[in-house]
């Protein structure tokens, strides 16, 4: 059996973070820079200003009045959660080429943008700090799977073949098979990014959210939010059914049954709204 | 009487409190007799659930259920089941998620063609 890391070592293929998401993350973590220069690096990028200006003018947010400016919206935003939005929106362009047979990158990115819409709205109800490190986790959240389909796509297809045929759980077959799923596999991948702990530790254990350790919450919110995501069948990630709940899971993320038609409700129209902003370029 | 989700309003139903959107703008009075056009005003500024005079959420829910075509319905479930058979049927959290994803199923194939 071979390890996730070991499917990484050769990591050639495997996109980079875009530069600007880079320079955007070390002004926002120097203690130096101002609001001002923060919103200059972002200024940089006229695409990733025009989106993030959109982002933050929807229904996200509902600002009473219209955010015209980066730098207006670094403050009344906030610079992490700018900073978060950037991400989101920057690692839908990086993986291309991956055969259309295996995985619709239309389909995996609605399935990813759902989830993402789907923690935040959790995270929300649960009064969270920053809930867009919630919607960045949830669109991260199966880009393991993206990283299977290049590096081992002869495995995939036959995967996706047996899944078919047996109506078994996508990545019980990935354990199962390969030793790992593309949950660990996303983990390297974030590693390797070097993006947050808290990002990696939700990506990692959305399956099996009692293993995660420092980021409970995060962790069984974005696996709720997979399994609302999936229940509404927005978009598609490869997995046909709705993955199991963890009770555990469930406890933590401190909902009630009956808070869930409301929230169900928000997540249409949030997705609704995010999916026409977060098209990447050219793939919608 | 608490919070009614807006799917399970229909339009006469009164207002219990008053409807704000998410700064805190009121949008409707309290006592307003809701018409289709409000319902439409909620869902444009994210208004998911609001209160109604003598009436529970589960009250609510269950009438609007009773009024679906049960071909309709059995459809639906015939549909959303399929999806489920890895989860825990036993567990609340499962089985309200599934329910709410039959009557959205339902809603949704009425908008595709066109009756209301």
């Amino acid at each position: 059996m071979t390890e996730a890391r070991d499917l990484m070592k050769d990591t050639l293929e495997i996109p980079s973070l875009p530069m600007i998401f880079t320079r955007i993350d070390e002004a926002v973590n120097n203690p130096r820079s101002s609001l001002a220069d923060i919103g200059r690096v972002i200024s940089e990028d006229s695409s990733l200003t025009a989106r993030l200006l959109k982002i933050v003018n929807s229904a996200f947010y509902s600002f009473p009045s219209k955010i015209e400016t980066i730098s207006r919206a670094v403050t009344v935003v906030g610079t992490q959660q700018l900073r978060d939005l950037a991400l989101a929106t920057s690692v839908m362009k990086l993986f291309q080429g991956i055969p259309p047979d295996l995985i619709n990158m239309e389909a995996f990115w609605k399935h990813s943008i759902a989830c993402g819409v789907a923690a935040r709205v959790l995270a929300a109800h649960k009064r969270e700090a920053n809930i867009e490190r919630f919607f960045v986790a949830g669109i991260l959240h199966d880009i393991g799977r993206l990283v299977l389909c290049m590096k081992d796509p002869d495995w995939m297809r036959s995967a996706l073949g047996r899944c078919h045929a047996s109506c078994e759980l996508l990545y019980k077959v990935e354990i199962e098979e390969l030793g790992f799923d593309h949950a660990s596999l996303g983990r390297v991948l974030l590693e390797n990014w070097k993006l947050p702990a808290s990002l990696v530790e939700t990506v990692a254990y959305h399956h099996n959210p009692e293993a995660a350790a420092r980021f409970p919450i995060e962790a069984a919110v974005v696996h709720l939010a997979d399994i609302i995501a999936h229940a509404m069948q927005l978009g598609s990630s490869g997995e046909r059914f709705v993955p199991p709940l963890s009770p555990l899971a469930w406890e933590r993320a401190g909902m009630s049954a009956g808070q869930l038609p409301a929230a169900i409700e928000q997540i249409d129209q949030q997705y609704r709204e995010a999916v026409e902003w977060m098209a990447p370029e050219g793939s919608a | 009487m608490g919070k009614v989700n807006l799917d399970d309003i229909k339009p006469g139903m009164k207002l219990e409190k008053d409807v704000q959107e998410r700064s805190g703008r009121v949008l409707l009075r309290a006592g307003t007799e809701i018409t289709e056009r409000h319902l439409n005003i909620f869902r444009t500024w994210g208004v998911a659930e609001v209160d109604i005079e003598s009436m529970s959420r589960e009250e609510a829910a269950a009438q609007a259920a009773r009024d679906l075509d049960p071909e309709v319905l059995k459809a639906a479930e015939e549909f959303i089941s399929p999806l489920f058979v890895h989860t825990d049927a036993t567990h609340a959290a499962v089985r309200e998620l599934k329910r709410l994803c039959i009557l959205r199923h339902v809603r949704s194939n009425k908008q595709n063609t066109g009756v209301v």
